[in-house]
């Protein structure tokens, strides 16, 4: 669960079939309509939310907080400070070693003439340069914490699983987001949508999906079979 | 309540309640090949599409591969890519086509194909209708040829025991007849061909640019003249150039260096009476003449099918990445790469590829699909999805 945020105001919203839902005010003005309701001071008591069916209601605020802990946990600022601090000390210890290599540099002059005490500085320096390693400790790490790439990622999956579901309740998803205008779920169901009309190979099966009756008449169908025809 | 009552509740009350605004969103993004059942599915579906096409995300010109191999019966495979959407199609007609011979194109929208007793052309956006006419009387191998108004100029491309390489003809379609006219200008006698020239045409001229040397003449089939040569090069590092139609200008494409060592690759815009004003229009980035150059260091050709805003531009010994150039509204060339569809890893068939270029709105689809004269494929690694 995130922490919560700083008002800590609960805003009470009201479904279609008169269901009630609790919800932190950070998390419901991802609604623009809610947030102008908010703005405009007129959310005393209850905002009655008049084309939203409580179960699609009860889908878009899961929608809106996950949206808001996405951002919370992403929050950039406290991350590189802390990165910061450990190279810092990742530093402090690999200088130690310079002094280490010092050390060896003086101790093969001393020795030059025996064969195996250059082989022993050889082990010795090699040993010493084992800082490379250290390194390449905190590339990891940073790689690690500084990946939003999959944290995106991880976002973009649970939406693509938000969104998969049944046409019903896509359709109400889709009217659900326009009607409280909720940019990212909009754009979210749009693109669902689209790619459901890619899966239809008739008219019909576009028709039945979406519950749409034809307002043409048979002439009207064919007049319009025959202006795609013509047409540039 | 029971669960069917409310969910008839909830049914009634939304189906074909989606605001206009957010249907046009939609639909921008469907490929125009499934826009063609939404336009049927009831009158404000059918408004939204076309709103959506006109203020959207309008249709963008395709580019048609056609990859043939180069052995009898000569199987070719017609692809198809479309912009708008990033999508390749395959193309099937409907009855298939017979190819007899090697297909050939010598600008960006006709393809042909020529044999001792026939003469096949075609130049409708999809290439789904083909004229089959007596050939021309000098035998010819690769001639340049070119609609121009009512008129199909056949030039050069003369085979060597023909006495005229520079021997010129005209189809008049409408009278269905030939007619041989003033030949090509002598200068052109070593490159009458079109390996050698690169073409543009209006509704009035055709203009011919050699290649390398970038001399270009313009002809008109109606008066049946050939101008005096136009210098189009501005540019003294141009080795190879390539011309197309750009409005009422003419775009050129030009490789500047050397083969071996290919400096840039420009594109300018010319204007003027006689394409005397010059403008350079863009650069291509390097990482796409990399990617042209293929596997070879060397670059010595291209060639460009030029529609409205788009340039596809490629090189003849390396089908297999594309570049792709757009004009936007403000002039401003914006730059990307395509993999060729039409080339696949597995197959190292020898095949000849021709590329065409073509302004494909949903009228087009609609009569070819309409017709039964082309049906559509998606090319996917995944679902092929049939229309």
């Amino acid at each position: 669960m995130s922490s919560s945020n700083n008002s800590g105001k609960v805003l009470k919203l009201k479904s279609k079939d008169n269901q009630i839902f609790e919800v932190e005010e950070s998390v419901a003005i991802q609604s623009e309509l809610i947030k102008n309701v908010v703005e405009a001071g007129c959310d005393i008591g209850v905002i009655p939310l008049l084309t939203v069916h409580s179960k699609t209601l009860r889908n878009v605020i899961e929608w809106c907080q996950k949206h808001v802990d996405y951002v919370e946990e992403n929050d950039s600022g406290s991350n590189e400070e802390e990165i910061k601090n450990w190279e810092s000390e990742i530093c402090e210890e690999g200088n130690n070693n310079g002094s280490d290599d010092e050390e060896t540099k003086n101790w093969e002059s001393e020795e030059n003439n025996n064969g195996s005490d250059e082989e022993e500085a050889k082990n010795w320096e090699s040993e010493g340069n084992n800082d490379g390693s250290n390194k390449e400790e905190v590339e990891n790490w940073e790689w690690e914490e500084n990946n939003d790439g999959s944290d995106e990622e991880e976002l973009e999956n649970w939406e693509s699983k938000f969104v998969d579901v049944d046409k019903d309740s896509l359709y109400a998803l889709l009217l659900a987001a326009d009607y409280l205008s909720i940019d990212s779920l909009l754009e979210r169901v749009i693109k669902q949508v689209a790619d459901v009309i890619k899966q239809c190979r008739s008219v019909e099966e576009v028709r039945q999906t979406f519950g749409i009756k034809s307002d043409f008449t048979p002439e009207e169908e064919e007049e319009i079979r025959e202006e795609i025809s013509w047409i540039d | 309540m029971t669960m069917t009552e409310e969910q008839k509740l909830r049914k009634t009350e939304e189906a074909g309640d989606i605001r206009g605004d957010v249907l046009e969103s939609i639909l921008c993004l469907v490929p125009l090949i499934h826009l063609l059942p939404a336009t049927q599915v009831s009158k404000s579906w059918n408004h939204a599409v076309f709103s959506s096409l006109h203020h959207f995300n309008k249709p963008k010109p395709w580019l048609l591969v056609h990859a043939q191999s180069s052995r009898p019966p000569y199987a070719t495979t017609a692809l198809a890519y479309d912009p708008r959407s990033n999508l390749w199609l395959r193309i099937n007609q409907n009855p298939p086509i017979e190819y007899v011979s090697a297909l050939r194109s010598s600008n960006s929208t006709l393809l042909y194909m020529l044999s001792l007793s026939k003469f096949s052309f075609s130049f409708d956006p999809l290439h789904l209708s083909w004229h089959h006419v007596d050939p021309p009387l000098v035998w010819r191998t690769d001639p340049i040829v070119v609609v121009v108004g009512g008129h199909v100029v056949v030039a050069g491309g003369a085979c060597d025991f023909e006495d005229d390489p520079l021997s010129v003809e005209i189809y008049n379609l409408d009278t269905r007849s030939w007619t041989t006219c003033e030949s090509m200008p002598a200068i052109l006698k070593d490159s009458a061909a079109s390996t050698w020239l690169s073409v543009a045409a209006n509704a009035k001229k055709l203009y011919a640019m050699d290649q390398v040397t970038g001399v270009t003449y313009s002809f008109d089939p109606s008066s049946r003249i050939w101008s005096e040569p136009f210098h189009l090069r501005h540019d003294q590092n141009i080795y190879f150039s390539a011309i197309g139609y750009y409005g009422d200008s003419l775009i050129m494409v030009g490789l500047l260096g050397n083969s071996e060592n290919v400096k840039d690759v420009k594109i300018w815009e010319l204007k003027g009476e006689s394409f005397e004003f010059c403008k350079e229009m863009g650069v291509m980035p390097k990482e796409l003449v990399v990617k042209l150059k293929g596997e070879q260091t060397n670059l010595f050709s291209i060639r460009v099918s030029l529609m409205g805003e788009f340039l596809y531009i490629y090189n003849p010994g390396e089908p297999e990445e594309l570049v792709v150039c757009e004009i936007d509204g403000e002039g401003l060339c914006r730059w990307r790469s395509l993999k060729n569809a039409a080339v696949s890893d597995g197959s190292r068939v020898a095949k000849r590829m021709v590329l065409t270029c073509a302004d494909v709105g949903l009228g087009d689809l609609g009569k070819a699909v309409g017709s039964g004269k082309g049906s559509f494929s998606i090319v996917d690694s995944g679902n092929l999805q049939r229309f």
